[in-house]
């Protein structure tokens, strides 16, 4: 583990939090740092949040965790646009 | 005018209730219908689609959508395009819909489409039999649109609606290396044929909202986590008389 390349570290946590059912996603980015994997982007829900964690930790249980991905408030509708 | 509130790639899940219905209450204030793009759910499961038609409810204007690729990865399609449809929401794919706006008639037809790439770099039929398939599906996909198109020739307002882009420009800020897995011009190709006024699409979070055909036509990318809003708005002349069909890109076949 300690040779892996560190791409290939990050693409298994990235095909991770695409194919594992809990997360099912494709937005976080992935980082590494050392003994530390870092994840950021946006996220719908507190609960998607947290799955990503328990998830990459799976992954990667010999690594630090810093889940920096913040849930999203979606803003309501602006101006419509005119489409000529 | 006809007004159109439209979103993709909500990926909704039971977690998530709650969060949009509050954006959509009293929604024919502001819009005469609702398209959503795609990716309706999170990982293509039933009991997601079910949230989502809760949320849904009492929406006060027409719903029409397309499923996107994360509706397909559960494989239960059928029963989400089932429960949707209990739901009052018109599922097209490969179809069209006309909606009657206070005697206008906005046509939508839609797809979900699929990738292959664009123009200097796109995949082709050839080689393995996956590949073959692969790039047969999108095709066969944009032969339907066009004809699906080709059915509202007469409305007075005409969109297309997509999951997939069908150009590269609501794709940048993607990384290249993606494009052909987010779309393919062969849907511009037969969007142009036919002709439409508007092409609405999702599945690219990280791209960009507005973008045109070769041939011309506005193209937007109303995914949510691009949008950041509940929904995008776009109002669209009704009174632009007989529409043509699209001649530059047959032209150019």
């Amino acid at each position: 583990m300690e040779d892996e390349p560190k791409q290939y570290v990050i693409e298994r946590v990235h095909r991770a939090l695409a194919e594992d059912p809990r997360v099912g996603g494709l937005d976080v980015d992935v980082a590494l740092a050392g003994r530390r994997v870092f994840l950021t982007g946006d996220v719908p829900t507190q609960e998607r949040r947290d799955a990503i964690s328990v998830v990459v930790a799976e992954v990667l249980p010999d690594h630090d965790v810093c889940n920096e991905t913040r849930v999203a408030e979606l803003a309501p509708a602006g101006e419509p646009e005119d489409i000529t | 005018m006809i007004r159109i509130a439209a979103v993709g790639d909500v990926h909704f899940a039971g977690d998530a209730a709650g969060t949009l219905a509050p954006h959509l209450a009293d929604l024919a204030e502001h819009a005469d219908v609702l398209l959503l793009a795609g990716d309706l759910t999170r990982i293509g499961r039933a009991d997601e689609a079910e949230a989502l038609a809760a949320e849904l409810d009492g929406v006060d204007v027409p719903v029409l959508a397309v499923l996107g690729n994360h509706d397909y990865h559960g494989e239960q399609e059928e029963r989400i395009t089932r429960t949707l449809t209990d739901a009052g929401v018109q599922v097209l794919e490969g179809e069209s819909a006309i909606v009657d706006v206070d005697g206008s008639r906005l046509g939508v037809a839609g797809i979900k489409g699929f990738g292959g790439g664009f123009s200097g770099a796109c995949g082709t039929a050839f080689g393995e039999r996956v590949m073959k398939e692969f790039i047969g599906y999108t095709q066969d996909g944009a032969d339907v649109l066009e004809r699906a198109l080709g059915e509202i020739q007469d409305a007075d307002v005409r969109i297309a609606l997509l999951h997939y882009a069908p150009v590269k420009a609501t794709l940048v800020g993607e990384k290249l290396e993606v494009y052909p897995f987010l779309g393919s011009y062969l849907l511009a190709e037969a969007i142009d044929c036919a002709g439409a006024d508007l092409v609405l699409h999702g599945h690219a979070h990280r791209g960009t909202e507005k973008g045109v055909t070769p041939g011309g036509i506005h193209v937007r990318n109303v995914a949510q986590p691009l949008i950041r809003r509940a929904f995008n708005l776009f109002c669209l002349d009704d009174q632009r008389g007989v529409h043509e069909p699209g001649t530059v890109a047959a032209e150019a076949r």
